[in-house]
């Protein structure tokens, strides 16, 4: 893994309002590299080719859920050891421990704040850092 | 009710698919389609916060719940008190942005 900074964040969001606003807050807030994904199917289709340092999935999509793309990304070798974090509005203890359990590093909750979003992901990089 | 300056080139249009979104809940209540709105009261309670409308994201939550216990009175009453609210964050924001 490396440890140089968190510089490309690819994210996996099925509502656009959402879309939008991570796209404010992680661009041009953030300054990272980004590549925003509508679908779980298409995540496995452009994430390869964009090889970020991160990856962000929502938990509740159509078709393809989050944990199911989780597992997914992880089947492709370019992105087995990639960071995965899932964003849901569902933060039981018990659902955020299953997220885990998949092998997520951490679990942000819906709604977020997009002024702090980047500190918080770089947070977690700094973790995994560790 | 907060205002981030930083987002506000995206509320005009988050607005507006919220007005959308009260027509579609409105729709699938004559439909009974309680499934419809869960999931469309799901989404409202994750963005709506994030836009820096907290009640607006606690009234998703109460209409989730509300749909998901297949209680259109209630779902009714959550999206009266969204439409109240649509109209209270546009005064909140026009107010914003004159100062």
């Amino acid at each position: 893994m490396s440890s140089s900074a968190l510089k490309k964040i690819a994210f996996v969001e099925d509502d656009a309002d959402l879309r939008e606003i991570m796209t404010m807050s992680l661009s041009a807030i953030g300054g990272f590299a980004l590549l925003a994904c509508e679908s779980g199917k298409q995540a496995l289709e452009k994430i390869p080719g964009f090889v970020p340092d991160m990856i962000i999935l929502d938990v509740m999509m159509p078709q393809m859920d989050g944990p199911t793309t989780f597992r997914e990304l992880r089947r492709i070798t370019s992105l087995e050891n990639i960071p995965i974090v899932f964003m849901t509005a569902k933060v039981q203890p018990g659902e955020v421990a299953s997220y885990l359990s998949l092998g997520a590093i951490d679990v942000i909750s819906k709604p977020f704040d997009p002024m702090k979003l980047p500190e918080v992901l770089r947070k977690i990089w700094e973790k995994v850092q560790l | 009710m907060k205002f981030i300056p930083e987002v506000d080139s995206l509320l005009d249009s988050y607005l507006q698919n919220r007005d959308k979104e009260v027509l579609e809940i409105q729709d699938c209540l004559k439909k009974h389609n309680l499934r419809q709105i869960e999931s469309i009261a799901h989404k409202l309670k994750g963005s709506a916060g994030s836009y820096g409308f907290e009640e607006l994201s606690a009234v998703g939550a109460s209409m989730e719940i509300a749909a998901s216990n297949c209680v259109p009175s209630e779902v009714e009453k959550s999206l009266s008190e969204m439409t109240g609210l649509l109209t209270r964050v546009r005064q909140f924001i026009a107010e914003q942005r004159k100062r």
